[in-house]
């Protein structure tokens, strides 16, 4: 098995606006190892959200390549990638992103339905997602908005990991709490991080980057430093 | 895998419609005026149309009459000529005019034809004698009427066999028309034979051809009755006849003139069914309004889609199944009320202006599975080509620039 979940070599992300080219990320080379938890902390404006979504496949980098479990990315086709991100992959945004309509266990579900999984099988493992993600079984027939924002954030953690993914990708999951609500996200994060996933968390809050393995500080699109976290000021 | 996938998009989809009713409902509405106008339109022409050509047909398919044209006298050379035609089995001169009797307290117009009953008979396979029978060629004051004549409005009979009746008839003379009062005996009663065209038997007396000229007072022949062998034969009979005849007389047949209303009818048909096409169009780009607004509604909802593993097809189908609910909801609503608005269209009769009398006819209307199913295909096709550009719209959607939509 290959022991680097993703790498990322030499990725550059420009976007053309008009006739101006605005370059969002430079050389970026990063490689995280299965079951790290890391963090990649930086300004507004530093390129974190546009790292995130290269290595999420949801944006496809300019130039460069981005290899998850030793596959190059670069050449696959949009159906591919969209199996990969299924697969591979889970996210978790700042605004959750739950789909208001639908109850905890629809939203919840939703990447299994991409693989055609039976119901009485899906319930199964949003359930065991669920209380992994440190949420309640009786929220499942709930709607988001009967749920705080720390329990909506646990139901976008638990829709993330509920396919077992080889790495979760959380932009800014704190960003919309309080400080004690995101205390107990970052806490659910380590304790999944425990039970094997690997994590990669985008983030401006120096007390969110304390609780992770290593960060990395990324300025005007590149990666610029990497340092071990101050542990006793992690915010969980 | 992929059924339980298309159980779910389905899910997916009612509740995204259940979530915006009124727009859904309104849409809904709009879809089903298509197949209504559609189903109303097109089963009540094909109703009247195959009740109409069925009443001619039943005139006697194989029946040819020929009528002289301006001056022109029809004599017992051109009679023997015509029966001398391959394919005519039978030829016999006819008298005809119109006159009043009295039945119960109502005078009623009535046609009168003197001529070879038993041959008419022959030709109209549905006239039947219910009472008496034909009276015999030298019974020249002997008549079979027709139902109508016999029985009342209230259905009451009038007249039996036996009974003598009177009847003022026009008679053409040197000094323009004149009126003529003639009694006849009724030898036999017609059944009920229903509303029909050019001819309505119900209203008409059957005298013997020799009874025209000394009972009437009609001294030239009013046409000559050809019967031709099979239905098969008349197109070439009736071509024989204008060799022959050429522009000296006027040749009907009422094969012909179903295949003229055939034709008539499928001419109306396509202007009813290109009618309901504009109603058609209409709903297509209201399905795709109402879609083009739920993609923008939920640009952030399809990136989360995409994000969770959701390809390009997925997506679109299930942007695409909204569509296609609307459309299966709208079609069955509009066949169903379309049945019914036939029904009701139906029932309020339709007047035709004859050379007798005015008759309301009221046929069913013809709601067969093919109309149906090209009903149903073509709301689906509404539901499809609306919803097709917003699903496609909605399935290149670039995520990572969704995810930011706000």
């Amino acid at each position: 098995m290959i022991n680097d979940v993703m790498r990322l070599v030499n990725v550059t992300k420009v976007y053309v606006i008009g006739i101006a080219k605005f370059k969002a990320l430079r050389d970026v080379n990063l490689t995280i190892p299965r079951g790290a938890f890391i963090a990649i902390m930086g300004p507004s404006g530093s390129g974190k959200t546009t790292l995130l979504n290269i290595m999420g496949l949801l944006d496809r980098p300019t130039s460069g390549k981005v290899y998850i479990n030793g596959l190059d990315t670069s050449k696959l086709s949009d159906k591919e990638v969209a199996r990969i991100r299924n697969e591979k992959i889970g996210f978790v945004f700042q605004q959750y992103n739950l789909i208001g309509r639908l109850t905890v266990l629809e939203n919840i579900e939703l990447p299994l339905i991409v693989r055609g999984i039976h119901r009485s099988k899906r319930i199964e493992l949003v359930k065991k997602a669920l209380i992994e993600a440190g949420g309640e079984v009786s929220w499942l027939n709930k709607r988001p908005s009967q749920l705080s924002g720390g329990q909506q954030q646990r139901v976008a953690i638990a829709r993330a990991i509920v396919t077992s993914p080889s790495i979760v990708l959380a932009d800014e999951p704190t960003g919309n709490l309080d400080t004690q609500t995101s205390g107990k996200v970052i806490k659910t994060f380590i304790d999944i991080n425990k039970l094997g996933n690997t994590i990669v968390v985008v983030t401006h809050n120096p007390e969110v980057a304390n609780c992770t393995q290593k960060i990395y500080v990324i300025r005007d699109g590149a990666i610029v430093g990497v340092r071990e976290p101050e542990r006793d000021k992690c915010i969980a | 895998m992929l059924a339980q996938f298309i159980v779910d998009v389905l899910r997916m989809a009612l509740k995204s419609l259940s979530e915006r009713k009124l727009r859904a409902t309104l849409t809904i509405v709009g879809i089903a005026i298509g197949p209504l106008a559609m189903v109303m339109m097109s089963s009540v022409v094909a109703g009247y149309s195959d009740y109409i050509v069925s009443q001619i047909e039943s005139l006697g398919q194989n029946l040819v009459v020929v009528f002289p044209r301006g001056e022109y006298e029809l004599t017992q050379r051109d009679l023997d000529v015509i029966r001398t035609i391959a394919g005519v089995k039978r030829a016999e001169p006819f008298y005809s005019t119109q006159g009043i009797i009295k039945v119960g307290g109502a005078e009623k117009q009535v046609f009168i034809y003197s001529t070879a009953i038993d041959m008419i008979l022959e030709a109209m396979g549905g006239l039947k004698i219910a009472q008496g029978s034909t009276p015999s060629e030298s019974e020249i004051i002997s008549a079979v009427v027709g139902h109508s004549i016999a029985f009342d409005d209230a259905k009451t009979q009038v007249y039996g066999v036996g009974d003598a009746i009177l009847i003022s008839t026009y008679v053409q003379g040197r000094n323009g028309i004149s009126i003529k009062r003639v009694s006849i005996v009724i030898s036999g009663i017609l059944e009920e034979f229903g509303g029909a065209f050019m001819l309505s038997p119900d209203s008409t007396v059957f005298m013997p051809l020799e009874s025209g000229r000394k009972v009437l007072g009609l001294n030239k022949w009013s046409g000559i009755l050809v019967l031709v062998e099979s239905v098969g034969l008349v197109n070439s009979v009736v071509s024989e006849l204008r060799n022959v005849f050429g522009n000296a007389v006027d040749i009907v047949s009422f094969q012909g003139i179903a295949d003229v209303v055939r034709s008539v009818v499928t001419a109306v048909d396509f202007i009813s069914f290109a009618t309901s096409l504009s109603a058609f169009a209409v709903a297509i780009a209201g399905v795709a309004s109402t879609m083009i607004t739920a993609v923008v509604e939920r640009i952030r909802e399809i990136a989360v889609m995409k994000a969770v593993g959701f390809t390009n097809t997925q997506v679109l189908v299930a942007i695409l199944a909204e569509g296609l609910i609307m459309s299966i909801i709208g079609g069955a609503i509009g066949i169903f009320t379309g049945a019914l608005g036939a029904y009701v269209l139906a029932s309020r009769g339709l007047e035709i202006r004859g050379m007798a009398a005015s008759i309301i006819i009221a046929a069913h209307p013809k709601i067969e599975p093919i109309l149906i199913a090209r009903t149903a295909l073509l709301t689906l096709l509404v539901g499809l080509a609306g919803g097709l550009f917003p699903a496609y719209k909605a399935a290149k959607i670039p995520p990572a620039l969704a995810l930011r939509y706000e």
